[in-house]
């Protein structure tokens, strides 16, 4: 069915010019080559040893650049935990020099704030969120990470909304199970976006300082905080 | 003596039969119909993938983005990371000169769907690809391996031979049709081996992930609030076509590169395919990966009559 469509029986058909040997030899060493180092990087997608960790870095010049390394790209798609994407939740002030308390909240920006579910547009932010939460491990905090992208968020934003200083808090919503009687006490069983199922897992202070330079300081780790109160 | 002699023979024997079954794979002449069709769909796709960066890209691409050059460099560098982010975003400073490099990438996708100066179309739009997942390789997604990947092969494939502008005004010349051709065949087989590699590596990824084989990765999926892009909740009252569903996906992405050389079980495979894919883009909202896999898969469409009819080589 699928092969009968597209052209004439191949016999039947005149052929054009076949290629002489040496050039098969030539095109087939490049083959080898060109699948060796496709299948490395494929092969080293979810988890590596030091041998593909080694060739992933030696072929790299040719595969990311060519983007053939999906380096570690969730092709898993769920990693089994019930949670769901995180999303940015930045509380916005005029002031840089002065601190929150003293001053009025402009603007609330959760991103994502637009695009599309379906093509990638939301998604390109939840995988910034997903770099937050995974450096934002109360076990092994990667603070340098995570602050220089909060930085960065923030300078955006605030450029965006004529603000000068803002709290950056990165949200994840626990997933409800699959079986509504395991749903905890204390959580609605008709409302999964409720907040009480929003965990705050990254919180930070970023402003600009009178040389307009951003700065951020990050408020506490996971472990330490209570979950934020209030809609996202 | 004769043991020496025997496996000579076999040594000879072996190297002979790996040799001719190599050239029949990968150098027998194929027509290039399917790459045509590839052609069209891979440039619509990569049109609708541009424009999804309309309302963001200067948030994404502009100097003062949400990820900056300076903070990009610093993500990525490190002494165990390979670095070859090379982006010719890099030239580009104004917003003005970054939509106009948006638009270069979105009229090379759409030259490259009509079958105009196809190579070069997709080499451009290869470039342009690679630079904006270069510029933030942080918010690159499911699809762009795959884009990257079809755009790479269509570069020298002769995919403008047929349904396109070029196609065209070569008939209205009176020129000869196309003819099946050794390029043409070599290219269906990059993009198959590729393909089946890349949906091999997905299905072993889901294996080392618990959930898939408890049967409650779709539901994980399913679950998620912000990310799906339908409420399929109700599912929870029928946990077994959940389980199901799940298995369906793993299974089909196992069974796909070592079924889909057979012939027989190709045209069942590739219509499970478009129904596996699809799945995947209502449960998890990957609607631009699922439609790019079921475009790719197209590169299959043709072997049969390769495998049946074509001239065998190399004797």
């Amino acid at each position: 069915m699928a092969s009968s469509s597209l052209s004439k029986p191949l016999g039947k058909a005149k052929l054009a010019e076949q290629w002489n040997p040496t050039t098969r030899s030539i095109v087939s060493l490049l083959l080898i080559m060109h699948f060796t180092c496709v299948f490395v990087v494929l092969s080293s997608n979810n988890f590596r040893s030091p041998l593909q960790n080694k060739l992933v870095r030696i072929f790299g010049f040719y595969t990311q650049l060519l983007n053939f390394d999906p380096n570690f790209t969730p092709y898993a798609l769920t990693f089994g935990e019930q949670t769901d994407d995180v999303a940015f939740v930045i509380d916005l002030y005029a002031d840089g020099d002065k601190s929150v308390a003293q001053q009025q909240l402009l603007k609330t920006v959760t991103l994502p704030d637009r695009g599309s579910k379906l093509l990638d547009s939301q998604k390109r932010y939840f995988n910034l969120g997903r770099i937050i939460a995974l450096n934002s491990d109360p076990a092994n905090p990667q603070d340098d990470i995570t602050s220089e992208i909060a930085r960065a968020v923030g300078q955006r934003i605030m450029a965006e909304n004529d603000a000068r200083r803002c709290v950056l808090r990165c949200v994840r919503r626990a997933s409800q199970p699959m079986d509504i009687e395991q749903v905890l006490p204390g959580f609605p069983r008709d409302n999964p976006t409720d907040p009480r199922y929003d965990l705050l897992i990254y919180e930070a202070d970023v402003w600009l300082d009178e040389d307009n330079q951003v700065q951020a300081i990050k408020r506490s780790a996971a472990n330490e905080v209570a979950p934020r109160q209030g809609g996202s | 003596m004769l043991m020496k002699q025997n496996a000579a023979t076999y040594w000879e024997e072996w190297a002979t039969a790996v040799g001719e079954g190599w050239n029949q794979f990968w150098f027998t002449p194929a027509s290039s119909k399917p790459l045509s069709l590839l052609r069209i769909t891979t440039g619509l796709l990569l049109v609708v993938y541009f424009l999804s960066y309309n309302g963001d890209l200067l948030r994404w691409f502009a100097g003062n983005s949400l990820m900056p050059p300076a903070t990009v460099r610093n993500l990525t560098s490190g002494a165990d990371l390979a670095n070859y982010h090379y982006t010719v975003l890099a030239l580009v400073n104004k917003p003005s000169e970054l939509w106009i490099f948006h638009s270069i990438g979105i009229a090379a996708a759409v030259c490259l769907a009509i079958g105009l100066f196809s190579r070069a179309a997709a080499g451009v739009a290869l470039v342009i690809l690679l630079s904006y997942i270069h510029r933030v390789p942080m918010i690159s997604g499911l699809a762009e391996p795959v884009f990257a990947a079809l755009l790479f092969y269509l570069c020298f494939a002769p995919s403008g031979e047929w349904f396109g502008v070029n196609a065209w005004l070569k008939n209205r010349k009176g020129e000869e049709e196309p003819q099946p051709s050794q390029l043409a065949g070599l290219s269906l087989r990059m993009i198959q081996v590729h393909l089946a590699a890349l949906v091999f590596m997905m299905g072993m990824s889901k294996l080392s992930q618990e959930n898939w084989w408890t049967g409650d990765a779709v539901w994980y999926l399913l679950a998620q609030t912000r990310s799906r892009p339908f409420n399929l909740s109700f599912l929870r009252q029928s946990p077994f076509l959940i389980n199901a569903w799940t298995h369906l996906i793993v299974g089909f992405e196992i069974a796909f590169p070592i079924l889909i050389w057979n012939r027989f079980a190709r045209p069942v495979l590739l219509i499970l395919g478009v129904l596996v894919w699809l799945s995947i883009a209502i449960a998890a909202g990957h609607l631009l990966f699922a439609l790019t896999m079921i475009a790719a898969s197209l590169a299959f469409w043709q072997i049969g009559s390769v495998e049946r009819t074509g001239p065998a080589l190399g004797r």
